[in-house]
């Protein structure tokens, strides 16, 4: 469902050994600004407007990473890959129509389960607000949260400090996520399917610098799968001009 | 969650994250039916355009440059609950074989790609040959640099050359996008691989003076192809824009 079945042969034999990042529409949309921040510094080619466009908000605009003159649309839903086919990006722009997200769940974990992706990683955040206190005086690293599914450990060898429950919104629970949208759905559904994913949930509120929160999550990213060589800067794409 | 704004007051901030995410096991059904009224309406053999006036200024437009159509259905997007009043979009067709599609009132985005979905398959026995979508934004929307003009247009990447005439026209800059059942449609178009353009009318004010003037910037349309082809002539929409009715600008006085 994130690609038609023409794009969806194109990668069947690249998928065994592909990563998938996907962002959460979370607090402060750090999980987007972090795809944006991958899409713009690892040179990612567009491959598809995906079809779970339908299933979202509708938006579209000129591209957001290529430079004026280029006719290239920006949609409410993207795939973008490198050219050796080992990673696949999406950028949601748009949330889910409010009836919809249970449908986008199921039909994404079982695109993932389908197509045997190797390994899946979600960038996400909740509020810093309503964590414990042991957070609220943690250091930077530490605000990044990490969870790894049970069949995550293989596939992401270098994450240390990780949990393996993550627990959804409940008031009454310390260890809980608020704000971090589908993440803990998304992530439960994977582990119970043995699928290798990890989960950077960012500790933040909203108003806050969360351009910084973002590159936090990609640095800690890149220390994990190493995307980009640590010195170089990430590249800030043309469409955030005005934050 | 609230905030201080410039002033200093403390105003709710929006955000996209709920204070408490929700139980996807449990989410509600659509408070809305989108339908065809009636429900099998004679479809064309063939479309060469698909006209889409989105708004009141789109719609103004339209009104006053149309030539002479019929009108075949309704796509309607109606409330579960009796006391909201229904959404219409208003679909005529002519004999030339292009298809206008009004919606004076915005329909809520959550039904906005349903409605496209309905538009382009219930009416014609194949797709548009090309869809031209018109809509309106207010200036002081218009993010980055100043606009430099009140007419604006982005294109699906298969308006090619069947589009020509599209140059002349300054496209949308990043980070400006468009949204609700325009940008459906473009998305719509993109998906299915199909020719389509939106254009866009910047305005300055809800006044009627400017309303007359966002909805005269749409007969920059003209330049796009053949899209002339299905207008009256400049003058006689002219004459019939400024016939608007003040206070009732979706009638003519």
């Amino acid at each position: 469902m994130l690609l038609t079945s023409d794009d969806e042969a194109s990668l069947s034999n690249y998928a065994p050994n592909m990563t998938l990042i996907l962002p959460a529409i979370s607090v402060g949309n750090v999980g987007q600004l972090a795809v944006d921040l991958l899409i713009s510094s690892l040179d990612l080619e567009l491959i598809a407007h995906s079809p779970a466009n339908k299933l979202t908000l509708p938006l579209v605009g000129p591209s957001a990473y290529i430079q004026p003159g280029s006719k290239q649309l920006s949609t409410a839903v993207e795939v973008y890959s490198n050219k050796e086919k080992t990673l696949l990006v999406v950028q949601q722009r748009s949330d889910f129509i409010s009836h919809a997200r249970k449908e986008f769940l199921d039909s994404l974990v079982e695109w993932i389960v389908k197509m045997k992706i190797k390994r899946v990683v979600l960038l996400s955040s909740a509020f810093l607000s309503s964590q414990l206190d042991s957070f609220l005086q943690c250091s930077e690293v530490e605000k990044t949260r990490r969870f790894l599914s049970k069949a995550g450990s293989a596939a992401f060898p270098s994450v240390d400090n990780f949990e393996q429950q993550m627990v959804s919104s409940r008031f009454d629970d310390p260890k809980s996520l608020r704000g971090a949208g589908i993440s803990t759905s998304l992530f439960q559904r994977l582990d119970e399917r043995n699928v290798a994913m990890l989960a950077l949930v960012r500790l933040c509120n909203e108003g806050e610098d969360n351009v910084a929160d973002a590159v936090a999550v990609v640095n800690l990213l890149n220390d994990v799968i190493s995307l980009k060589p640590v010195d170089k800067e990430w590249k800030r794409p043309i469409s955030w001009m005005d934050l | 969650m609230s905030g201080p704004t410039f002033f200093g007051e403390v105003l709710p901030l929006n955000s996209r994250a709920g204070d408490v995410d929700a139980d996807f096991e449990t989410e509600e059904p659509a408070n809305f039916s989108v339908s065809v009224d009636p429900e099998m309406p004679k479809k064309l053999d063939s479309c060469k355009l698909l006209l889409l006036a989105h708004g009141e200024h789109a719609c103004c437009y339209i009104k006053a440059a149309k030539m002479e159509t019929n009108h075949v259905a309704d796509i309607v997007v109606a409330s579960t609950f009796e006391s909201a009043g229904a959404y219409r979009l208003e679909i005529e067709s002519s004999s030339s074989g292009y298809l206008l599609a009004l919606c004076q009132r915005e329909i809520p985005s959550e039904y906005a790609y349903e409605v496209i979905e309905l538009l382009m398959t219930s009416f014609t026995a194949s797709p548009p040959e090309k869809c031209l979508i018109l809509c309106s934004k207010a200036t002081v929307l218009h993010r980055g640099e100043a606009a430099k003009s009140n007419i604006s247009i982005l294109s699906s990447t298969n308006a090619g050359s069947d589009w020509s005439g599209v140059t002349s026209v300054p496209y949308l800059t990043t980070p400006n996008t468009i949204d609700g059942l325009p940008a459906a449609a473009l998305t719509f178009c993109e998906l299915h691989k199909m020719s389509a353009v939106v254009m866009t009318s910047w305005y300055q004010s809800t006044g009627h003076s400017d309303l007359v003037q966002a909805a005269r910037s749409f007969d920059a349309a003209r330049k796009l192809s053949t899209v002339g082809d299905y207008l009256l002539a400049s003058s006689a929409v002219s004459e019939n824009l400024a016939k608007l009715h003040p206070k009732n600008p979706q009638y003519f006085a």
